[in-house]
């Protein structure tokens, strides 16, 4: 049982805390031939042999005005990747009869000896520029190749970043996987001015992936580079942490290889399965992953992680955090249809527009991922697409939500649809009105003059579902039970009838403010002592204190040491989490010093 | 030769008691279970948006190539078609295996016969929900390349290095 716990907690943000510890310790792996870096400086070859060109690119010589020594060649790379765009135009998909040569922005270079493979030191930084252009000197007679490298560290802006692309080779163990990049033929520096060109492929030909498929690293990393430079004019400095990004054609839906595209632990990790999911052109789903990274690293997002449909009753963590994740990519990309593609020739595509929803049947409310990515899509987003949608916030006050209120919240509390309202709020109070009437659209804080971080007021609990029932509803509100150091045990009821481990009432969250800082007790005891297993996290803001997850019978016994402030619990039944049909149960809980 | 006379009983013993429940020699040893596989698909439980559907299969190969897919629909959605496809790595075009049509019920169950094991299967799934109908493609591994070498580096830099 206790394995079995564990083994569900990589699936949960401390969960793949804990993995990502045994696999960094278990990390070593198997030989590399990369070429070892060596000293910027070395002497380029003296040849002067013919022109040999690269194959997918084109090397010309042109005319010598722009080099001004005969001593010196410049050579001006320009270097492009072919970009698949999504459409559901006529039907959902990859649309290969129309791609598009996008400039690989920002991208990093080597360029090294072509006989003793030594880097040539260069007079400018060896990146390229945001047309995908770097100019280079060499000297006369350099006979030289050209790595480019799927990795980017460039600021722009407010903000900077450090993304790689990595080919992990359908893996789903975290390990030092190689970097893409692809290497010219040589070069050689006969002229006043070289070009060269290189466009990296998609691999369809056909109405096939017949080729290798270089251009789906970069395709992800502008993705990625876009997503940042999203922030760029925020005024909000954000120094975005190193990226990983693990693509692979291997990378599969299935138990064998990754399963799906998800983030976990500060990366991302990306489907590339042809005829079956690929996900290296779909725009929004990197852009979901990457707002993932993104609230998990600055932000705050305590979500619980696992499957989730829009229509169903999530808990509110998950609702909150999957619902902005996808309002954002919309945002992000200017475009309101969320597009996924997948199947036979990548000619399935689903689709879900942010800002009508799509005709979906859900009930609306805190917990539903789709009245979640309506309420942001519309508070952020141009258009006054209704009578309610009045409200037009800029990316100024979007970064200032995520990256300033929403983080310096009360420690009390975890990220949720409220929590991201106040800090809307706070950060426009004249739109306050406007926004609650957007959020009454979607049934959250119905009939509310205002929000708080605690949801305090909030009266729909998931009524007009079918499957809702009275004890249903008394396992869900208020959203924060509070409980106090030495009062009376506290009655918390917990339920499966909207799905498990992640939805709605099946788990309660609770709240407690410490005092003086010591050694204290939690006891949580199921009303049944011969059944349940129940459980209990701790936390203070986005930080996992400390939890409790014994395989004792009917009862679990914590004892941790807390410094004065507030904190949240995430208490819950194992049982009733990966049981069968448990239904319904309750829970005592206590707070005590010991 | 009383061996043998144990060996003539036993084979008379067994051809009667298949003769009086209607099962011949050969149909007894075509079911005879050579391999199983089991699972979810989608199998990640964190997951993109927009997966309703949540799939359990059980694959099962009998004796003379004859195949089983239990295919259970346990989530939202109901499903209009599976087809079920081969598909190995240097497939390139998929080989239809099996399908059904309209109406399914919730536990669905494909027969077929397989003379090569291919390394996965990929289920094409067709389904209804809130009045619009889409489409999944599922993975469903068969066999897997243990002995693939995955390579992982030592030190960085470390490039693919692919030739242009």
């Amino acid at each position: 049982m206790e394995r079995a716990k564990l083994a569900f907690l990589t699936l949960s943000r401390i969960g793949f805390l804990l993995a990502f510890s045994l696999l960094l310790a278990a990390c070593g792996g198997g030989g590399s031939d990369s070429p070892a870096p060596q000293a910027a400086g070395a002497t380029p070859g003296s040849s002067t042999g013919t022109q040999a060109g690269a194959t997918s690119g084109s090397s010309t010589a042109s005319g010598s005005d722009s080099a001004d020594s005969d001593e010196t060649t410049m050579l001006d790379l320009s270097i492009a990747f072919e970009d698949v765009p999504s459409t559901c135009r006529e039907r959902c998909g990859l649309d290969y009869a129309n791609p598009i040569s996008q400039p690989a922005r920002f991208i990093n270079f080597e360029v090294f000896d072509a006989e003793s493979g030594a880097l040539v030191e260069l007079s400018s930084p060896p990146q390229t520029d945001q047309e995908g252009r770097a100019s280079i000197e060499l000297s006369r007679g350099a006979r030289v190749k050209v790595r480019v490298i799927a990795s980017s560290q460039a600021e722009r802006g407010s903000v900077s970043w450090d993304i790689s692309v990595r080919d992990n080779q359908g893996s789903s163990e975290r390990a030092q996987y190689p970097l893409y990049s692809v290497v010219t033929d040589t070069i050689v520096a006969d002229s006043p001015s070289l070009e060269q060109s290189i466009e990296l492929p998609s691999g369809w030909l056909d109405g096939a992936y017949v080729n290798r498929r270089d251009a789906a690293p970069f395709a992800v990393l502008d993705r990625m580079i876009r997503s940042a430079e999203f922030f760029a004019e925020s005024e909000t400095n954000l120094a975005l942490p190193s990226l990983n990004i693990f693509w692979s054609v291997d990378n599969r839906p299935d138990e064998t290889s990754i399963g799906t595209s998800f983030y976990a632990d500060g990366d991302l990790w990306i489907l590339g399965d042809a005829d079956v999911d690929t996900d290296e052109f779909d725009d929004h789903v990197l852009a979901h992953e990457w707002v993932h990274y993104l609230l998990d690293r600055m932000s705050k997002d305590t979500s619980t992680g696992g499957a989730h449909d829009l229509t169903e009753f999530l808990d509110a963590r998950l609702a909150y955090s999957e619902g902005i994740a996808t309002a954002l990519s919309c945002l992000m990309l200017n475009d309101s249809v969320y597009l996924d593609t997948f199947g036979n020739s990548q000619s399935q595509g689903f689709g879900f527009d942010c800002e009508t929803g799509s005709q979906l049947a859900f009930v609306p409310g805190w917990f539903s991922e789709a009245s979640i990515i309506q309420l942001i899509y519309d508070i952020f987003d141009d258009s006054r697409d209704g009578d309610a949608d009045t409200v037009n916030l800029d990316r100024i006050a979007l970064a200032d939500v995520l990256f300033g209120k929403m983080v310096n919240q009360d420690s009390g509390t975890a990220s949720t649809i409220y929590s991201f309202l106040s800090g809307v709020i706070e950060a426009s109070p004249q739109n306050e009105q406007s926004i609650l009437a957007l959020a009454d659209q979607q049934a959250i804080a119905v009939g509310l003059s205002a929000v708080d971080v605690l949801a305090t007021g909030e009266t729909n609990a998931g009524q007009s579902t079918e499957d809702g029932d009275a004890s249903e509803i008394a396992s869900i509100l208020p959203l924060y039970e509070p409980i106090i150091s030495g009062d009376s045990a506290k009655e918390v009821c917990l339920t499966d009838g909207f799905g498990q481990p992640n939805k709605l009432g099946n788990r309660r969250l609770m709240r407690f403010v410490i005092e003086n800082s010591g050694s204290y007790r939690i006891s949580v005891n199921s009303a049944d002592p011969e059944n349940g297993d129940p459980d209990v996290y701790v936390y203070s803001g986005n930080q996992l204190v400390n939890l409790g997850v014994s395989e004792q019978i009917g009862t679990e016994i914590l004892d941790v040491e807390l410094n004065s402030g507030a904190y949240w619990m995430d208490v819950h039944d194992y049982d009733l989490l990966f049981g069968e049909g448990a239904g319904s149960t309750c829970q005592t809980v206590a707070l005590d010093a010991i | 030769m009383i061996s043998l006379f144990v060996n003539v009983f036993l084979l008379v013993v067994a051809l009667v008691g298949c003769a009086e429940i209607g099962t011949t020699p050969e149909e007894l040893n075509s079911k005879q279970v050579i391999w199983s596989v089991s699972g979810e698909a989608p199998s990640k439980a964190l997951q993109k948006p927009g997966h309703p559907l949540r799939l359990g299969y059980v694959v099962t190969m009998f004796q003379q190539s004859l195949v089983e897919v239990d295919l259970s629909n346990n989530g939202r959605g109901n499903v209009l078609a599976y087809s079920l496809e081969a598909k190995s790595e240097s497939d390139r075009e998929p080989l239809v295996l099996a399908g059904v049509q309209t109406p399914i019920e919730r536990k669905t169950r494909l027969s077929f016969s397989l003379s090569d094991v291919p390394e996965r299967f990929v289920l094409r799934v067709d389904y209804e929900l809130d009045g619009a109908v889409h489409q999944r493609s599922y993975s469903i591994p068969l066999r897997t390349s243990k002995n693939r070498d995955i390579r992982t580096c030592n030190e960085e830099p470390c490039y693919r290095d692919d030739p242009i």
